[in-house]
């Protein structure tokens, strides 16, 4: 049984990478996601979130908006399952249009969703950075 | 399971231009429990709520960068999928319209 927080694998590490194009968005989720209390890294196009992913070195989820300019969140996918250095990295794919889940991937989110959708998503692959204030004192278990 | 202590919470979505007064009302908020989000601009709260669909409460301030309050306002009062969502207007103190006379369009 884990507590909840606990490091369930010391290759991950802590950080979230979220690739929008979008500045806004990218923003609205990092600023969020950091108030509860995860480390957030964002980029604004594949090319840029294959780059921060080399930096990172493993984060403990990738938040992959699906059509970007350039190279869309599919082209990114494929590169990412195709490099051993990150093909076990979980993704979640955050998209505008109705579609399925696609292969490979954690989850998905599809605009506008609800931010509790979005914190069960993260919380399931991420511990938390810090005690956020106000946030209810729980011990969840997870996992086995 | 995690969701049970999401669902309840709702967002508030706080749009104000200046940083320190949107920083301290998102300090204050989150001191209560509540998840909040914040904008410093209208087209930035407009792309919030692209993105988020639990947003229960906005905090707009009637002076902002680029689109004011009063047009976010209008904005939001014409898409169907965020028309509800109760906005509070926020107002400089010396700059609050006279009751009665500058209308606020159906802010709450």
């Amino acid at each position: 049984v884990h507590r909840f927080g606990d490091v369930e694998d010391p290759a991950c590490s802590r950080t979230i990478l979220v690739v929008d194009d979008e500045v806004d968005i990218a923003e609205a989720i990092a600023d969020v996601l950091t108030h509860e209390g995860y480390s957030v890294a964002t980029a604004t196009n594949g090319r840029d979130g294959l780059d921060r992913l080399a930096e990172l070195g493993r984060p403990c989820l990738v938040l992959l908006d699906i059509m970007m300019p350039w190279m869309r969140g599919y082209e990114v996918l494929a590169r990412l399952r195709a490099d051993p250095r990150f093909h076990a990295i979980p993704v979640a794919v955050i998209t505008a249009t109705r579609q399925p889940q696609p292969e490979g991937t954690t989850g998905l989110l599809l605009k506008p969703f609800d931010l509790w959708e979005l914190l069960a998503l993260v919380e399931a692959h991420c511990p938390r950075q810090k005690t956020r204030a106000g946030w209810p004192s729980t011990a969840t278990s997870r996992g086995g | 399971m995690a969701f049970d202590r999401y669902e309840s919470r709702r967002m508030i979505l706080v749009v104000e231009g200046h940083d320190d007064l949107r920083e301290a009302l998102c300090v204050l908020l989150r001191g209560e429990g509540h998840l909040v989000a914040q904008a410093s601009s209208g087209e930035k709260a407009l792309a919030v709520l692209r993105l988020f669909g639990s947003v229960g409460l906005i905090l707009l301030a009637w002076t902002l960068p680029g689109a004011s309050g009063a047009e976010v306002l209008t904005v939001l009062r014409r898409r169907p999928d965020v028309a509800r969502i109760p906005v509070i207007a926020l107002f400089s103190r010396g700059l609050i319209p006279p009751l009665g006379q500058g209308p606020i369009p159906s802010a709450s």
